[in-house]
C-alpha cells in the first residue's frame, strides 16, 4: 500500500470511528423514535459513507457488510418494513462486525468476512415481503434492453420511466452511459450541455473570456473575470486540527517545569527580590497560569465521548433482562481530562450494569409498586468548581444496608459483634470491599467476576472518590467526584524525618495534636478516638522515615497529627512537621521507583526540593496488611 | 486557460472523501481544490469564490446533492457551472432525476482518477459542443 494509501487509510479509521459512534447512538434512538425520517437517514448515510470509503480503499468485507446493512435501511425508508426489536439486533449486529472490522485495520491486518449467519440476517430481511408487494426485479421487465446501437432507448421512454411517479419494479436497474447521453441530448440538444443555454447571452466580460478560451481551444467554462488572480484559498471547513496526544503529554509535561520554576522564582524573590521584580513577577505568573490552563484544556474532552456509548450498553442489557429503562444523559458536554475519559469508561459500565441488574425491578413488578414500567437510569455530569460530579441515579429497588450488613458478616468481612457499630452510610461503603457480592451466584450480567471494589480502584486511580445513597423502594444514587485535572494536585506537605512527602488535600479531613485526642491500643494496633470514632494510628515516621534515615530525631512530645481518608477508612498518621498547603505539578516516577509502595508520584516545590507524593490508599492498605501479620 | 487551472470544489460531508477525490484530482493535476462539508456550504463558496467545476457526493445531511444542483441552475450567476455527480449506484431512477435537475455528469463510487478524467472530459466536450 502506497504512502497516500496508508494516510487516507488512517484518515478513514479515525473519521469512520466517530461515525461508528454516532450509528450506535442513533441506532438506540431509533429503536424509541421509529418514525424519525431524519434520523433514519442519518444511519443510512452512516453505513452509506463507510461504504463509499471502504469502496474507494478496496476494503470489500466491509463494502459488502456495509452494502447490506444500507439494503435493509432503504427497505425502512421505503416503509416496506418496521422497525422492532429482531431487527434491531440485526442491524447492531452489523454495526459491531463493521467495528470488528476497523480494530482489524487499526492493527494493520485485512479484515474478513463476517460470520455467513450474519449475511443471512441481513439478506432475509433486504429480499423479506415488506409492507407492500414484493416485486422482483425479473418480475416486470420495465426497462427495455439495449436494441443494440448507440441510443437504442428514446428520451421519452426514459423520461416516461422517471414520470411515473411510484417508481415501478426496474427502476433500480442500473442506467447506462448511452443512456445518459440520449438523456442529456434531450434535455438540451444534441452534444449539448445543462445550464449553458441560460447563459447564451453573456456579458461582455463572460464573451471575452469565452472568445479567448476559445481560440486557446480550451473548454469554454466561464472562470472569474481575472482568471489569473485565483489564490489556492484554504478550505473553508478545516477549522480543527487533529495532534497526536503524545504531543500535548510533552507541552504538559514542560508547562509543568515552567510551573515549578515559577513557584522557585517566587520563593527566591521573597527573600531576596527587590519590589522592582514583583510587578514582572506577578505578570510571568498570570502568564505562566494561562498557559497552563490553555494546555490542560487541550487536553479536556467532553464527557459524551465516555456517556454515548451507554445507550448501547442499557438497550442491549434491558433486552436481554426483559426490562424496560430509560437511560437519561445530563451534562454531557461537561470536559474532562483525556485520562479521565479513558479510564472512566470500566468503572461506571459497571454502575451502569450493576443498577440495570440489581436496582430496576422487572415491567411486572414495578406496575403491582405502582410505579412506571419503564425504569428510568439517570447519568449527569457537571463541574463544581474545581471538581467533576457524576451521578449515577436509578430509580429501582434501592439498596438495604442491613442486607448489606448481613452480606458483609456472611463473608467474614466484619465481625458479628462489630454490626451494631456500622451506619447505614458505611453500611454501603461494604459493598466496595473486595470480595463482597450481595447475589448467592455472581450475576453474568453485572458480576463478570468483578466487584464493585474495582470500580472504587478505578475511581480512586484517578485520584475521585465514590459515595452511595439509597432510599429502599426508591432508587439509589451513586455519586462520584473526580479532580478536574490530574497533573495539578492540591496537596499538604509534611516534613517526616528531613524528607517531605505530600498528602492529597483531599483526603485530608483534619490537623490535630496527638495530646489532644485518648489513645488507646487496640490487640496489636495503636488507635486514637477522634470525634468518638476509633481510629487507627500509624506513624509515619517510623513507616516510611527510618528505611531513608537512620538517624531519627527525638520524637517530639506532642506531634501534629492528620485525619485522612483513606482506603475506605478513617485513620490518623502523626508526622514530625506540616510545611503547609500547595498545588504541585505530579510528575510520573521513574521506572526504578515505580514499586515503591505508597508512592504515587513525585514533583518538586518552590525551593527547588523534592517532594515524594502519597498514594494514601496503597500506604494504609499496607501498613494493616504488615500490622494483621 | 487550461484545464488544470480550473478551480474545482468538492462537497462531501466525509472528510476522508473529500481528501480522496482531491488526491484523484492530484494525479489528473488538478491542483485548485476547494471543499465544501454539504450543499448550502456548497453554495455559500460558489457565491463568493470564482469556481469553474463542481464535484459533489448525492447523498449528504443539511443539503443534499440533487438539492443544491438545483439551487445552482435556479441561480443566474452559478446556472453555467458544470456539476458532476457522485452516486454509489447509477441506479436509474435516481439519474433520470438528476438530469432533469440538471446534472452535467455521474461517476459512481468507487472510481480511479482515469474513470474521473473520463468523465470529465465528457463534460467539456458537450460544453464545448453548446457553446
Amino acid at each position: 500500500m502506497g504512502e497516500l494509501e496508508q494516510e487516507l487509510l488512517q484518515d478513514f479509521l479515525v473519521e469512520g470511528r466517530e461515525l461508528l459512534e454516532n450509528l450506535d447512538e442513533n441506532l438506540v434512538d431509533l429503536e424509541q423514535r421509529p418514525n424519525d425520517e431524519e434520523l433514519l437517514n442519518a444511519v443510512f448515510r452512516g453505513f452509506h459513507t463507510l461504504k463509499g470509503g471502504a469502496g474507494f480503499l478496496g476494503i470489500a468485507p466491509m463494502v459488502n457488510l456495509c452494502h447490506r446493512a444500507e439494503a435493509l435501511l432503504d427497505r425502512l425508508r421505503q416503509g416496506e418494513l418496521r422497525i422492532d426489536a429482531p431487527l434491531m439486533d440485526t442491524i447492531l449486529t452489523a454495526l459491531d462486525a463493521t467495528k470488528a472490522m476497523f480494530a482489524t485495520l487499526e492493527q494493520g491486518k485485512k479484515p474478513e468476512d463476517p460470520d455467513p449467519s450474519l449475511y443471512a440476517q441481513l439478506d432475509h430481511y433486504v429480499s423479506a415481503p415488506g409492507a407492500e408487494p414484493e416485486t422482483g426485479t425479473e418480475a416486470v421487465p420495465q426497462a427495455p434492453p439495449q436494441t443494440g446501437g448507440t441510443g437504442g432507448v428514446s428520451f421519452e421512454t426514459l423520461l416516461a420511466e422517471a414520470a411515473n411517479a411510484d417508481p415501478p419494479p426496474g427502476t433500480d436497474e442500473a442506467i447506462s452511459d448511452e443512456e445518459f447521453e440520449t438523456l442529456l441530448d434531450g434535455m438540451y440538444g444534441p452534444g449539448a450541455a445543462p445550464g449553458v443555454a441560460q447563459t447564451r447571452e453573456p456579458s461582455p466580460v463572460q464573451q471575452a473570456s469565452h472568445s479567448r478560451e476559445n481560440t486557446e481551444n480550451t473548454p469554454p467554462v466561464p472562470s472569474s473575470p481575472h482568471p489569473e488572480k485565483i489564490s489556492v484559498p484554504k478550505p473553508p471547513t478545516e477549522n480543527t486540527i487533529r495532534v497526536d496526544a503524545k504531543r500535548l503529554d510533552e507541552c504538559l509535561n514542560l508547562v509543568g517545569e515552567l510551573v515549578l520554576t515559577r513557584n522557585r522564582l517566587f520563593t527566591l524573590a521573597e527573600k531576596s527580590m527587590g519590589a522592582s521584580y514583583a510587578d514582572v513577577l506577578a505578570n510571568m505568573d498570570q502568564i505562566t497560569s494561562g498557559l497552563q490552563n490553555a494546555i490542560l484544556k487541550l487536553r479536556m474532552q467532553p464527557i459524551q465521548r465516555v456517556f454515548s456509548r451507554f445507550h448501547r450498553v442499557v438497550r442491549d442489557l434491558a433486552r436481554h433482562l426483559g426490562k424496560e429503562v430509560r437511560l437519561e444523559l445530563i451534562g454531557e458536554e461537561t470536559e474532562v481530562d483525556r485520562r479521565v475519559i479513558e479510564e472512566l469508561a470500566d468503572p461506571l459500565t459497571h454502575l451502569l450494569r450493576n443498577g440495570l441488574d440489581h436496582g430496576i425491578e422487572p415491567p411486572d413488578e414495578r406496575e403491582a409498586l405502582n410505579k412506571p414500567r419503564e425504569g428510568r437510569l439517570t447519568l449527569r455530569a457537571s463541574q463544581q468548581g474545581d471538581h467533576i460530579l457524576i451521578e449515577m441515579i436509578d430509580d429501582g429497588r434501592g439498596i438495604d444496608p442491613d442486607r448489606l450488613r448481613r452480606a458483609a458478616v456472611e463473608k467474614g468481612l466484619i465481625g458479628v459483634d462489630n454490626i451494631g457499630d456500622i451506619s447505614d452510610e458505611e453500611a454501603y461503603d461494604l459493598m466496595f470491599l473486595p470480595g463482597f457480592s450481595t447475589r448467592a451466584q455472581v450475576s453474568d450480567i453485572s458480576g463478570r467476576g468483578v466487584g464493585m471494589d474495582v470500580v472504587r480502584n478505578g475511581i480512586t486511580n484517578l485520584n475521585g472518590n465514590i459515595q452511595v445513597r439509597s432510599e429502599p423502594g426508591k432508587g439509589s444514587c451513586f455519586r462520584i467526584t473526580l479532580p478536574l485535572t490530574l497533573t495539578i494536585l492540591p496537596t499538604l506537605i509534611v516534613g517526616v524525618n528531613g524528607q517531605r512527602f505530600a498528602f492529597p488535600l483531599s483526603r485530608v479531613r483534619e490537623v490535630t495534636r496527638l495530646s489532644e485526642h485518648h489513645q488507646h491500643r487496640v490487640g496489636h494496633r495503636s488507635t486514637l478516638v477522634f470525634r468518638g470514632q476509633t481510629v487507627v494510628l500509624f506513624d509515619l515516621r517510623r513507616e516510611l522515615g527510618e528505611r531513608r534515615n537512620s538517624e531519627n530525631p527525638p520524637p517530639e512530645a506532642n506531634p501534629q497529627v492528620l485525619i485522612i481518608e483513606a482506603a475506605n477508612r478513617t485513620a490518623a498518621i502523626f508526622v514530625d512537621t506540616i510545611l503547609g498547603q500547595q498545588d504541585v505539578v505530579v510528575k510520573p516516577l521513574a521506572v526504578e521507583l515505580t514499586s515503591t509502595t505508597g508512592i504515587s508520584g513525585s514533583s518538586i516545590t518552590g525551593d527547588g526540593r523534592i517532594v515524594l507524593i502519597l498514594d494514601l490508599d496503597e500506604l494504609v492498605r499496607s501498613l494493616l496488611l504488615e500490622r494483621a501479620a | 486557460m487550461k484545464r488544470q487551472n480550473l478551480s474545482i470544489l468538492v462537497v462531501d460531508d466525509f472528510a476522508t472523501m473529500r481528501r480522496i477525490v482531491r488526491s484523484l484530482l492530484a494525479e489528473l493535476g488538478y491542483t485548485k481544490v476547494m471543499e465544501a462539508e454539504d450543499g448550502l456550504q456548497a453554495l455559500s463558496v460558489l457565491r463568493t469564490q470564482p469556481i469553474d467545476f463542481v464535484i459533489s457526493d448525492w447523498n449528504m445531511p443539511r443539503m443534499q446533492g440533487i438539492d443544491m444542483l438545483r439551487a445552482i441552475r435556479a441561480d443566474q450567476a452559478l446556472a453555467h457551472i458544470p456539476v458532476l455527480m457522485v452516486t454509489a449506484e447509477a441506479k436509474r431512477e435516481q439519474i433520470v432525476a438528476a438530469v432533469q435537475a440538471g446534472v452535467n455528469g455521474y461517476v459512481v463510487k468507487p472510481f480511479t482518477a482515469v474513470t474521473l478524467k473520463e468523465k470529465m472530459s465528457r463534460i467539456f466536450e458537450r460544453l464545448e459542443g453548446s457553446a
